[in-house]
């Protein structure tokens, strides 16, 4: 049945072939602006190498004090704050501490080539969060990291440059020409993976920066990364870092440390941007979700003139199917699969549209307030093939055709079908 | 033949009424887009006022106690500035570099607003105009000339007792009056200086107006005396001449750091002014791109809708199609019947289009931080929604007319 169907569907859409095309690519031009917001959605908040638990990881990136309840001023947290109320939680998996990205200059001992290189510094328990592809090497382990002793991982493409091989473990780097062992290389990481992205990775305890002693230590230069077992455990995790807040700030003197409302989910920190506070997060997924409302709604108006003008022609057909004993289902069924071909036909066209325009737009689409710094060193939101054809963006697509099918073909459909035999018949 | 389409209109107002419903719907939304865009794109074209190509900024870092190379005080007694003096001076000998200047703030793009308010006296409210320390060659660096009217070179105004305005900024604090060699008073009246010259305006991004800017200069004494906490904030920029400007940047870095690195200090990074543009620009051109992507949608959905529309409506006319046929109506007249039948309706739904439109600027809904309402930006913003319209609606029922137009008489008039 499904079969004949699908016959007939083509040969309507010979038949047709402007209106068909324009109807087509009418369809293609909806869910390719769809599905752009939907990668781009997935890529920005769904795992991405080497965040590849972005699903279970939270990140404490601001710190408020209150001095006596009067003065207020922001920093990121200080490492005291970090070990004293973070890391002694139980709930986590694990925590990270990173201190966010500066530029140094990154050379060779007497060597001419030189590169201005964005650097991440953090602990050994940050490798253990993200899932780095090694070249070569290791990262530096716990006791390197306790001992202040000087060492970095690299991405690939700096040790290219810099020594002509990607194996470059064990070689020395001069990093503001002060001495590193390269402990490591990595591949290099897409601008996209805003939580990991890096050149050059630097113990944290190789340079240290200092606590904020003017305010009792409680911000400084570090931000926390916690990974939960499952992201089940998020609401635990808040409640243990309230209850854990509260105690320190009870051993705190003239000051109090306020954390908003983190730990931040990764969508959640998507959504604040680079600020410690940003946008309702309710109200931006509304607006997002309005949005592709609208994207469905439009067309979905739009076409279902033309599908009706194109059924007219059929009013004859339909008469006769149903003097033969046709029901209105399966009427309604023929009409909406017959148009589901177009349907289709416009939603392959469209995603495969909306490849390009997200290939083509990278740099805007897929721009974070980080990306912003990082493209000034050469950074790129490189995309990964694998992470663009996953299955759940294709059932997405499929998804989305189905409703603007019903959508445009669906009132048409049932106006056609409960049409009365006679009326129908009379228009043969 | 206009009344007479007018009466069909007319005639048949119940399915017409929501054709011009929907006509005026389209026309307001597709104006207020063509309206940001067409200010945007305008501002995107307008002149700068400073030219970056061939420019590069210079970063500069300092080597610290514990580096490879690093010289004590005892070692090397000059300051870093002193350090970032002499480069400077070597960069300028450097065969292919043209100019060489240090500014703080000052570099195009960059983001950091300082202002400081200027009068002509001590009385009269005082205008905020944006701080650029920069030395005398800045000018040349970037290209920034002397106002029109004005024969004194910005470079030669900038002192330690005087001061360089943009064209906006002396026009506003002087009202029109010749600023040049004049006194401005700062904005607790606490401190006087002279205006040496008067340059072009000047803007701070592609997405931005020109806005008052005063240049105060850095002198010798000034850059001398930087020590290497202050390295960050000294933008060092040249440019270099086109035919020497061969991937200047990596080349530079790689074969002749070294020429500058004197006692501690040494060269960190070169980048391009394109790059830092290209940054400075981003969002602009992300909310650029997005209004655009929501005029296509916008378009093609209209050119849906008016295809589906006009088409049904021609096949259900087909009868009268005949009729005409048969009365002697040519296929040309038809069709033309057809198209200015769409083409009137769009028309009348102009009028109320218009009106609206009119009060939605008048609220001031619309963009005016890059370009202020007038009427010329109005009637043009209206004209393009029109054509564009009037092009959607012509594509859309030259199928359908035309399908009509092809109709045997005798097959219509079966309809009947």
């Amino acid at each position: 049945m499904y079969k004949l169907y699908f016959k007939q569907a083509l040969a309507m859409l010979k038949e047709n072939k402007l209106l068909s095309l324009i109807s087509i690519l009418g369809t293609a031009l909806a869910i390719c602006m769809i599905m752009v917001m939907v990668i781009t959605y997935e890529v920005r908040v769904n795992n991405y190498s080497p965040e590849d638990n972005r699903d279970r990881t939270m990140y404490v990136r601001w710190g408020g004090r209150d001095f006596k309840g009067a003065n207020h001023g922001n920093g990121y947290l200080s490492l005291k704050t970090i070990r004293e109320c973070i890391q002694t939680m139980e709930t986590p998996e694990a925590v990270a501490i990173v201190s966010p990205w500066r530029s140094q200059l990154a050379s060779i001992p007497g060597g001419q080539e030189k590169k201005d290189c964005l650097m991440l510094f953090t602990d050994d328990v940050f490798w253990k969060i993200f899932d780095f592809d090694f070249v070569a090497g290791s990262p530096y382990t716990k006791e390197e990291v306790q001992s202040g002793i000087k060492k970095v991982v690299i991405a690939e493409s700096l040790a290219n440059r810099l020594y002509g091989t990607s194996d470059a473990a064990g070689k020395t780097i001069m990093i503001s020409y002060k001495p590193y062992t390269v402990s490591g290389v990595v591949k290099d990481v897409s601008t996209i993976a805003k939580a990991s992205y890096s050149e050059v990775w630097v113990s944290y305890s190789a340079q240290p920066f200092p606590d904020d002693t003017w305010a009792e230590s409680i911000t400084g230069w570090y931000q926390a990364i916690i990974l939960a077992h499952s992201s089940s455990d998020f609401e635990a995790i808040r409640q243990e870092l309230d209850r854990q807040l509260v105690r320190y700030n009870s051993s705190l003197a003239d000051y109090k440390l306020t954390l908003y409302d983190q730990p931040d989910t990764h969508l959640e920190w998507e959504i604040k941007g680079l600020g410690a506070m940003g946008p309702d997060k309710t109200k931006t997924i509304l607006q997002y979700m309005l949005v592709i409302v609208i994207l469905l709604l439009v067309p979905a108006i739009n076409l279902s003139g033309m599908t009706l003008s194109q059924m007219r022609k059929r009013m004859s057909e339909i008469g006769i199917r149903k003097a033969f004993g046709a029901t209105r289902g399966t009427l309604m069924v023929q009409i909406l699969s017959e148009s589901m071909l177009l349907t289709l036909l416009g939603g392959i066209i469209g995603l495969f549209i909306s490849y390009i325009a997200i290939w083509l737009m990278r740099t805007w689409l897929l721009s974070n307030s980080f990306a912003s710094i990082s493209s000034v060193f050469g950074g790129t939101p490189a995309l990964s093939v694998t992470e663009l054809l996953n299955p759940v963006i294709f059932l997405y697509a499929f998804v989305f055709c189905l409703i603007l099918n019903l959508l445009s073909a669906g009132i048409p459909a049932y106006r056609m079908a409960r049409k009365n035999v006679m009326e129908a018949l009379n228009e043969y | 033949m206009i009344n007479h389409i007018l009466k069909q209109i007319w005639n048949q107002r119940k399915s017409n009424g929501w054709l011009f419903g929907e006509l005026l719907l389209v026309a307001v939304s597709l104006w207020y887009i063509v309206d940001f865009l067409l200010v945007t794109l305008y501002a995107f074209n307008a002149p700068m006022g400073f030219d970056i190509d061939h420019t590069y900024k210079l970063q500069f870092s300092a080597r610290e106690e514990g580096a490879e190379g690093y010289l004590s005080p005892e070692e090397h007694p000059a300051v870093v500035g002193e350090d970032l003096w002499d480069a400077m001076n070597r960069l300028r000998l450097h065969a292919g570099v043209e100019a060489v200047t240090l500014s703080r703030f000052g570099v195009p793009y960059n983001n950091i607003n300082n202002y400081m308010s200027l009068g002509r006296d001590t009385v009269v409210e005082k205008t905020a105009c944006r701080i650029y320390y920069v030395t005398p060659e800045y000018f040349d660096v970037y290209r920034i000339p002397a106002a029109p009217g004005s024969n004194r070179q910005p470079g030669e105004g900038v002192t330690a007792n005087s001061i360089v305005l943009t064209k906006d900024a002396a026009d506003k604090i002087f009202e029109g009056e010749d600023a040049f060699g004049k006194i401005v008073y700062s904005g607790d009246n606490t401190w006087t200086t002279k205006v040496g010259a008067i340059c072009g305006t000047v803007r701070g991004s592609e997405f931005k107006r020109p806005r008052p800017n005063v240049y105060l200069c850095m002198g010798e004494g000034d850059i001398k005396t930087i020590n290497a906490d202050f390295l960050p904030w000294a933008e060092v920029s040249v440019r270099v001449k086109p035919e020497a400007d061969r991937d200047f940047a990596d080349t530079f870095m790689k074969e002749n750091s070294n020429q500058v690195e004197i006692g501690n200090l040494y060269l960190q990074s070169i980048t391009p002014l394109s790059v830092l543009r290209e940054d400075g620009i981003r969002d602009g051109k992300g909310e650029m791109n997005t209004r655009l992507s929501i005029l296509l949608f916008l378009l093609i959905n209209i050119f849906l809708g008016i295809v589906g529309t006009f088409w049904f409506r021609t096949r259900q006319r087909q009868g009268e199609m005949g009729l005409r046929m048969a009365l002697g109506s040519t296929r040309n007249q038809l069709r033309s019947t057809v198209l200015g039948e769409g083409i009137l309706l769009l028309t009348l739904a102009f009028i109320p289009t218009v009106v609206i439109c009119v009060n939605i600027m008048l609220a001031d809904l619309t963009n005016t931080v890059l370009m202020d309402n007038t009427v010329l930006r109005f009637v043009v913003g209206m004209l393009i929604t029109y054509l564009l319209i009037v092009g959607m609606i012509i594509a859309g029922i030259w199928y359908p007319a035309n399908e009509a137009a092809r109709l045997q008489p005798a097959e219509a008039l079966h309809y009947e």
